[in-house]
């Protein structure tokens, strides 16, 4: 049986997980494509008018998956760490889907304090049609997949009766967010860290040559332990902040013909790695030579030490790291080592970042060259460019921005 | 005796301005076009207008910024295309070296740029909306029958400015025929309005920002008096306006061209008399649907754009060797 994972939201720090858990609880997982322009559309079409961009966009994935999945995979996540919350939109996001997908069985992966699930289940009733207005009577249903939209029982066959097979699942999950999560804090990507978590197979094919070695044009065994300008630039860098060694410049010396610099960023993983909703702001930055640091690459703990001297916790999880990514790229820009500049890339009308946008514009911007990006619908990427661009001259220092 | 010279384009969404530079710097002509929606054509017409007094000089590289630069780089063949940001602060800095803040105000875009001893260091656009530019003011004095440089004269006679809500063009606007037929004076209105601007980009653009003198106000917008009056007012200072204030980003492009050195792309002053045809479509290989546009001059084929996968920048130069 096929369930969808929509590649949107948490996407970004669980999917892994939830592939895992699937994976080993006898599903399918089907996890949908990249966004593009149909699925976008699809999605801005259904959703209601005042959510934020990327709630829109998650909608778009469940319409796709919806054509070939036999239900989806939707996470309530209200809080993935204590006394902490993701997004009020997260809670109700569940309830949304089944609103717009009343004939699509939703599997909702529901957590509070952690990302692992508290209860997964499947709410009765066809969306939020009781049995006798669904346009699907329950019957058919039942012949198409085995499915009645009863409880995760049914979804999983066993899998709340038998603790063996659901405790098996939930450790396969466990073991692959702990790698994925082990190759971010190494300095990939989140595709990168998933392909090569994934192995080998289905990597993309620019990733497949940077993993030749520069001297043998043999590829190297996948450890993570990528040879090449990139992957050891990064993985120095990656390896002395993790280490709390003051960066050495020394370590990401520019490679190439560009001068490289390297550029922290901040912001909700949806909008920084989803490349659709941000325009490619990421492959734009690496086009022009720069390396790239993002909260999911910082040790926690460290930017919890950073956060130290607020007069109030920030209960936003994705707030927290941002702002506390931010000030250690400050403190790493202070020390005229390693940090060139600093982005912020947030979603329009997201309540949460207005407040942490706010924060690190006034903490931040007089002390790194700051750039803050509002995402929505548009694709033009006229007016992104430039401010980009403007922003790396800044970034780049005297000896670029310079008078002539 | 021929020598050489740069050129500076700056293709924006009101105007298009062309500079021709001596290596010292130093602006030979300079021309304000309107675009008018045509990009590629008012550049032509500037080339033209340009060749007449300097096709017999070589041009020792050409530089391209505004928001149309990337198309009309590929099209003149610049050897530098750079955002109208740097290009402006170049320009600043290179009529007023001590230079803190630069104001600048053009068809859709405004923005302030901070510079502190000598390098940019900080910068702001205003986002999605439009209601401090040009654009704006363009609009409203067509509604008043009023030409801008009347329309700036008739604000500096104001006596008292009405207060007008600037947060949004199209609100602006209703108060604004809300307050004329109340009967306040024109004068006051206009003057009401370039306050109106003016506090919309203190609140949008400048916000947060260490404005401090020397303030250049440069861009299309800066011709008009009462907008420079109300800028005054509210920083208690006075700001100057740049001799070639609306040529600033062009100026800037030439001069960050001469930086770059001898390169030569430069297609020359005759593409003015060449066919130039933009073509468009959808791709149809993936679901994105992206929009290429291509450049065909006489029948040759430049480079396509506008792709996410890349492929275009490539095939298109390769089918073309």
């Amino acid at each position: 049986m096929k369930v969808g994972i929509p590649r949107a939201l948490l996407y970004y720090w669980y999917g892994p997980a939830w592939k895992a858990f699937l994976s080993a609880a006898g599903l399918e997982p089907v996890v949908s494509p990249p966004t593009n322009k149909a699925i976008m559309t699809a999605g801005l079409k259904a959703a209601v008018d005042e959510i934020c961009l990327p709630v829109k966009v998650f909608i778009g994935h469940c319409l796709e998956l919806q054509k070939n999945c036999d239900a989806i995979l939707v996470p309530r996540l209200t809080s993935v760490a204590r006394k902490e919350y993701t997004c009020p939109k997260f809670m109700g996001l569940p309830d949304m889907v089944r609103r717009l997908l009343p004939r699509t069985p939703v599997l909702i992966w529901e957590s509070a304090g952690s990302f692992l699930p508290q209860r997964l289940w499947t709410p009765p009733g066809p969306g939020l049609l009781s049995e006798e207005e669904s346009p699907d009577p329950a019957g058919q249903a039942g012949t198409a997949g085995g499915i009645t939209n009863g409880n995760a029982r049914e979804i999983i066959p066993g899998i709340t009766r038998g603790r063996g097979r659901m405790k098996k699942a939930l450790a396969a999950a466990g073991k692959a967010h702990a790698i994925y999560t082990g190759l971010l804090r190494r300095g990939y990507l989140p595709e990168e860290a998933m392909a090569i978590a994934d192995g080998l197979r289905g990597r993309p094919a620019g990733l497949r040559q940077k993993t030749k070695s520069p001297a043998t044009g043999q590829d190297l065994p996948d450890t993570g332990a990528r040879v090449g300008a990139h992957g050891e630039a990064k993985q120095d860098l990656i390896g002395l902040y993790g280490q709390g060694v003051k960066p050495d410049r020394v370590g990401v010396q520019r490679h190439g013909t560009k001068p490289g610099r390297v550029i922290g960023l901040v912001g909700h993983p949806y909008c920084l790695y989803d490349s659709f909703v941000n325009t490619g702001i990421l492959r734009f930055l690496q086009e022009e030579g720069c390396r790239l640091l993002t909260p999911e690459m910082l040790p926690e703990e460290k930017i919890n030490a950073a956060l130290k001297g607020l007069p109030k916790a920030i209960y936003w999880t994705m707030g927290r790291l941002a702002l506390g990514a931010s000030r250690l790229f400050r403190a790493y820009a202070r020390e005229q080592a390693g940090v060139d500049g600093l982005i912020h890339v947030a979603a329009f009308a997201c309540g949460p970042e207005a407040l942490i946008g706010e924060l690190i514009k006034r903490e931040c911007s007089r002390e790194i060259p700051y750039l803050q990006i509002y995402l929505d619908e548009h694709t033009g990427e006229a007016g992104l460019h430039t401010r980009l661009e403007a922003f790396l001259d800044l970034a780049g220092g005297k000896e670029r921005a310079g008078c002539v | 005796m021929a020598t050489g010279y740069y050129l500076g384009v700056d293709v924006g969404s009101v105007s298009t301005n062309l500079v021709v530079i001596d290596e010292n710097g130093y602006i030979m002509k300079k021309i304000y076009l309107r675009t008018e929606g045509k990009p590629i054509l008012s550049v032509q017409k500037g080339l033209d207008q340009l060749g007449r007094d300097f096709k017999d000089h070589e041009i020792l590289g050409a530089g391209v910024t505004g928001s149309g630069r990337k198309l009309i780089g590929k099209v003149i063949g610049a050897d530098l295309v750079k955002n109208e940001i740097t290009a402006h602060g170049v320009a600043a800095l290179h009529v007023h070296p001590g230079v803190k803040t630069v104001f600048e105000s053009g068809g859709q875009d405004s923005k302030i740029i901070i510079i502190r001893e000598g390098t940019v260091v900080d910068f702001a656009m205003n986002t999605v909306c439009a209601a401090g530019t040009g654009s704006f003011l363009d609009q409203q004095a067509k509604r008043l029958n009023l030409s801008l440089e009347e329309f700036g004269e008739l604000a500096l006679r104001a006596q008292v400015p009405v207060r007008i809500a600037g947060r949004c063009s199209v609100f602006a606007e209703s108060d604004m025929i809300h307050k004329q037929q109340m009967g306040y004076k024109l004068e006051d209105i206009v003057a009401g309005l370039c306050e109106a601007l003016m506090r919309n980009y203190f609140n949008n653009v400048g916000k947060g920002k260490e404005i401090l003198p020397p303030v250049l106000f440069q861009g299309g917008v800066a011709a008009n008096k009462g907008i420079k009056a109300a800028f005054e007012k509210e920083l208690g200072y006075e700001i100057t306006i740049p001799e070639h204030y609306e040529v600033m980003g062009a100026w800037g492009a030439a001069l960050l061209a001469r930086k770059a050195g001898k390169k030569k792309g430069f297609r020359g002053f005759s593409l003015s008399d060449r066919e130039i045809r933009v073509e468009s479509f959808e791709c149809p290989d993936c679901p994105n649907c992206c929009e290429i546009v291509t450049v065909v001059i006489d029948g040759e084929a430049i480079p396509g754009w506008g792709g996410r996968c890349g492929k275009w920048e490539k095939g298109v130069s390769r089918a073309t060797g």
